[in-house]
């Protein structure tokens, strides 16, 4: 009777590939935030709606991407992988000059700009996001 | 029928938004030319257009502006309250007359604020808006 057909695995090659899934992730998020960040703060001096007296305003509108944490990865005393701390990214969007929040605020937001841009290109990073995610 | 209107007839049809809100209280945007003589009111905001969840719907994000005169933001918080619970989970069946299939899901709130241009202090209660792009 021949024996019953198995599969013998020779070659580990699933695990390193999700040990280093998170750097990629990383690395790609990061990426979409520093190519994103100048967009919206293009998008901002552009189309905020006021008439510049100064230009001061205007010129003041950053948009900042940032990363934080995703180190540590390694293992543990027990010789368990661990995954490390959770990484953060994002842009900032802000106002230098200091009457900014009056902007943003006054008439029911006639004159605001920061959360309008966030409105409208937040879902432009998360399509990106969610297109490199499906990539990996 | 477009988004603001839309929005203003459903906070006119709730009477626990009414009873601190008449409805000639309840403003669309820009429709506040003078400050109005009763307090608390409201303005309806209607930001952008976004690409939607499937084709031929957007998706906009809509800002509800409650103000009041300065002092205590008590009745603000309660009317924003209501408004959550008069807009919140808001779904009609795509298709149905004019309308097609909107949902309505509430975002987040803001901080207290001041509006220097109404003299008021104010909040705002912000929606996610998914539906026929009436405003095309």
């Amino acid at each position: 009777m021949a024996s019953p057909p198995r599969i013998v695995f020779t070659e580990d090659s699933l695990r390193p590939k999700v040990r280093g899934l998170s750097d990629k992730i990383n690395t790609g998020v990061r990426a979409i935030m520093e190519f994103q960040a100048p967009q919206c703060q293009n998008y901002m001096r552009e189309n905020a709606p006021w008439d510049d007296q100064t230009g001061n305003a205007r010129n003041g509108l950053f948009a900042k991407a940032y990363s934080s944490g995703g180190g540590g990865r390694g293992r543990d005393s027990a010789g368990r992988f661990t995954s490390g701390s959770t990484a953060s990214h994002g842009i900032v969007l802000y106002g230098s000059v200091p009457y900014q929040i009056w902007l943003e605020v006054r008439f029911s937001g006639r004159y605001a700009i920061i959360v309008p841009t966030v409105e409208r290109k937040a879902p432009d990073v998360m399509r990106m996001v969610n297109k490199l995610l499906a990539r990996l | 029928m477009d988004w603001g209107t839309w929005l203003k007839s459903t906070l006119d049809g709730s009477a626990d938004v009414t009873d601190d809100v008449p409805t000639e209280f309840i403003f669309g945007a820009g429709a506040v030319e003078k400050v109005p003589a009763h307090f608390p009111f409201i303005e309806i905001k209607v930001g952008s257009a976004n690409r939607g969840p499937f084709p031929g719907a957007v998706e906009r994000v809509s800002t509800i502006w409650v103000h009041d005169e300065p002092g205590d933001y008590s009745l603000i918080d309660a009317v924003i309250e209501n408004v959550k619970t008069a807009l919140s989970g808001v779904q009609r069946e795509a298709g149905t007359g004019e309308e097609g299939g909107v949902c309505c899901r509430w975002i987040g709130d803001s901080q207290e604020l001041a509006d220097d241009g109404y003299h008021t202090i104010t909040r705002n209660t912000s929606f996610q808006l998914n539906g026929k792009d009436w405003d095309a």
